[in-house]
């Protein structure tokens, strides 16, 4: 009966450790939310000759809000595009895209940076939106404002064209 | 005996309940999707330089045919469906007028390089195709050069005719 009762504590001893693994592997996690607004931008049809670049018709607000790192842990928002911008019959090279970051809100630690980044929209490597180290301020987090342009050509076929931009929280 | 079983589970719902307020803490997503529109209107732009030419006068027997003083270069931006083709037609308002005297259009004539523009005569009723497209957008330079047959029976005279050009991006 008393080894029985030992194995039982011993068994309920090990749950314990267990559960207290998981929990801790919670709290020491890093996370982000990750928001944008608005969730599309569009191109107007402008004349190439005159208007050899487009910007899009709103800026983007991406804004990450990181709980959860350490003092020195890196985390990136990247971006992906899905493909080339694509019509029926017609495509655009999604390269054509790009953006130029700047903050609008929010910061980082103290002796910590956060970045928005400049970039060029690709469709087989991800490309930094914003960059930074340990936790953003709380609330909001990190704000830059994106502003999109695209490259205009007389070469693009007439027609509606769209593809997905996937933007993701990372850390290594 | 009974009691570790209660401790654990115990334990369980409180190491549970802290799991879920950390994630909940996190709320929101880490991933985004950004949707990007463009829309590509049809549109043609078409420049001539210069914009005017003239023949000198020349003897028909040495000189029966006449070149202008200039060519001309010519760049056209097309915008269309890439199902769709452009045109390029040149229409001549009239026969070269000098007062009551008149010399036919159609003795103007043209060459072209490179492809797709391409040579023609000038006719004043039917606009005539000046390049042949393919299917789809596309910007293209070229030169037209122009030259008049020249004959004794002109009348002395300052001639002159205007040309319409016409790009056309359906």
């Amino acid at each position: 009966m008393r080894n029985r009762i030992k194995n039982r504590m011993t068994g309920a001893m090990l749950g314990i450790a267990l559960l207290g693994s998981v929990c801790s592997v919670s709290f020491a996690g890093i996370g982000g939310s990750l928001t944008i607004s608005p969730t599309s931008i569009s191109f107007a049809d402008a004349n190439p000759t005159t208007n050899p670049s487009i910007t899009a018709n709103s800026t983007v607000l991406i804004g990450i809000a990181v709980a959860g790192a350490s003092s020195t842990q890196a985390w990136s928002v990247h971006g992906m595009a899905n493909g080339d911008l694509n019509s029926a019959t017609s495509s655009i090279p999604i390269s054509n895209v790009s953006w130029t970051g700047v903050q609008s809100s929010g910061n980082c630690p103290s002796g910590h940076t956060c970045i928005c980044d400049n970039g060029t929209m690709s469709k087989t490597t991800p490309v930094n939106l914003i960059n930074g180290v340990a936790n953003t301020q709380t609330g909001p987090g990190f704000q830059c404002t994106a502003t999109f342009s695209m490259v205009n050509s007389w070469s693009y076929d007439s027609a509606s064209y769209t593809q997905s931009f996937v933007i993701t929280f990372t850390s290594p | 005996m009974k009691r570790p079983h209660s401790l654990v589970l115990g334990c369980g719902i409180v190491a549970l309940a802290i799991l879920f307020n950390g994630m909940a803490a996190f709320a929101g997503s880490t991933t985004a999707t950004l949707t990007i529109n463009a829309t590509v209107s049809s549109r043609a732009e078409l420049t001539l330089s210069p914009t005017s030419i003239t023949f000198p006068d020349a003897s028909p027997t040495s000189s029966p045919t006449v070149a202008a003083n200039s060519t001309v270069a010519v760049t056209a931006n097309v915008r269309t469906a890439s199902t769709s083709t452009a045109t390029l037609t040149a229409l001549a308002n009239g026969d070269l007028v000098s007062g009551s005297n008149t010399i036919p259009i159609s003795n103007v004539t043209w060459t072209a390089t490179p492809s797709p523009f391409i040579a023609g005569t000038m006719n004043k009723t039917t606009a005539q195709s000046a390049a042949t497209f393919s299917a789809g957008s596309g910007s293209y330079s070229g030169t037209y050069t122009f030259s008049m047959a020249n004959s004794w029976s002109y009348n002395t005279g300052s001639y002159s005719q205007t040309v319409t050009y016409t790009l056309t991006a359906p």
